[in-house]
């Protein structure tokens, strides 16, 4: 029979990879620039239908700067916000909450989106209309946080117009 | 030695995807439907599957703390249903919920006032429910997101359609544009094939 690990040598370990988990964003942290400035665009929300328990938020971030993540967002407009994944594979869709947040690469734009990922709103303090408005805060692990205040489109919307399109 | 190996293999898998696309092709439509009991979440009044024949049907699946795809599929299927005109009225539209235990019909109700009144919702015990997941051949997964106990269903998100005698005709994608949908569902109404499906 094999020795299976003791108990203390597993709780020495367990400590250890604690201890280095949270050293390691200290160790890691470069002395970096404030960041270049994350920009929030497309920010909108849509209507709810009455009773419903979640809303929805999307945005795009461009980040000209360093990489950088999203960790959470707050706001005053709901019981709690998370940040979900999102995807469409044959025809069935999968949503996962992601707890430790969403990568913003260096120098890139990431698009929440319908059908992708997506800030949801728990139980909205009150229900969603057309033409009001959310405020929420972003919280990134570098950049300093950003408020944003964003328009309720109607109930089956899927964004603003596209600033590019023709 | 080698090349052997390689024929083998290459045999084996020829043989293997030639079963599972037999089965695919084989697989008769009418092996999607089946029987249940439900409520209907206005009424409160029973709903089973007979109420489905008599005329076509579309079915959607989702639930009500859906924060995308169930309000953008019911907001699209209201914008059909309203493009439809008159022959709208000769369409049975059905939203079944996934989670019976957060839906229910009073709930359901509510919800649905956002959108045409014509779409029927259901909703029902937790058993029946679960006898629709597997005869309509539903992925419904139940996904934690908090450890309060707190979730959301992955799930199908296509639209099942059906016809008169409650046989399954293929399936529409909310996403589709809408004049592909439109002649999806006119060709749902006058009893002709659904283009498009394999």
């Amino acid at each position: 029979m094999l020795e299976p690990i003791s108990w203390r040598a597993w709780r020495v370990l367990t400590l250890l990879t604690f201890a280095v988990s949270l050293a390691a964003p200290a160790l890691s942290a470069q002395p970096a620039p404030a960041s270049a400035g994350i920009t929030v665009r497309d920010a909108w929300s849509r209507a709810t239908a009455p009773g419903a328990e979640v809303a929805v938020v999307y945005l795009s971030l461009e980040n000209p700067g360093a990489a950088d993540r999203l960790l959470s967002v707050s706001t005053p407009c709901a019981e709690r916000a998370e940040l979900h994944t999102m995807a469409m594979e044959g025809g069935v869709m999968r949503m996962r909450r992601v707890a430790a947040g969403l990568a913003l690469a260096a120098g890139a734009t990431l698009r929440l989106q319908p059908r992708g990922p997506h800030i949801m709103l728990i139980r909205p303090t009150q229900p969603l209309l057309t033409g009001g408005n959310v405020e929420l805060t972003l919280h990134f692990e570098r950049a300093p946080s950003l408020t944003v205040r964003l328009p309720v489109l109607p109930i089956g919307s899927d964004g603003p117009p596209r600033r590019d399109a023709p | 030695m080698k090349l052997s190996l390689v024929l083998t293999s290459a045999l084996a898998l020829g043989l293997s995807a030639a079963a599972l696309y037999g089965r695919h092709v084989a697989e008769p439509p009418a092996s999607i439907g089946g029987p249940f009991h439900l409520i209907e979440a206005r009424t409160s009044q029973p709903f089973d599957d007979a109420k489905l024949r008599g005329a076509p049907a579309v079915l959607f699946f989702g639930f009500t703390r859906c924060p995308d795809v169930c309000p953008t599929a019911l907001s699209r299927a209201s914008r059909w249903l309203e493009a439809l005109g008159s022959d709208a009225g000769r369409l049975r539209f059905v939203f079944i919920t996934l989670d019976p235990e957060r839906d229910t019909a009073e709930q359901m109700a509510r919800y649905l006032t956002a959108f045409d009144s014509r779409i029927i919702g259901l909703t029902g015990a937790r058993a029946e429910v679960d006898r629709v997941i597997a005869g309509y051949k539903i992925v419904a997964l139940k996904r934690p997101t908090l450890a309060d106990g707190d979730y959301v269903y992955d799930h199908t998100a296509r639209l099942q359609l059906f016809d008169a005698r409650g046989r399954f005709q293929g399936t529409l994608d909310f996403d589709d544009p809408q004049p592909e949908a439109l002649a999806k569902l006119r060709a749902l109404i006058r009893g002709e094939p659904i283009s498009g499906e394999r």
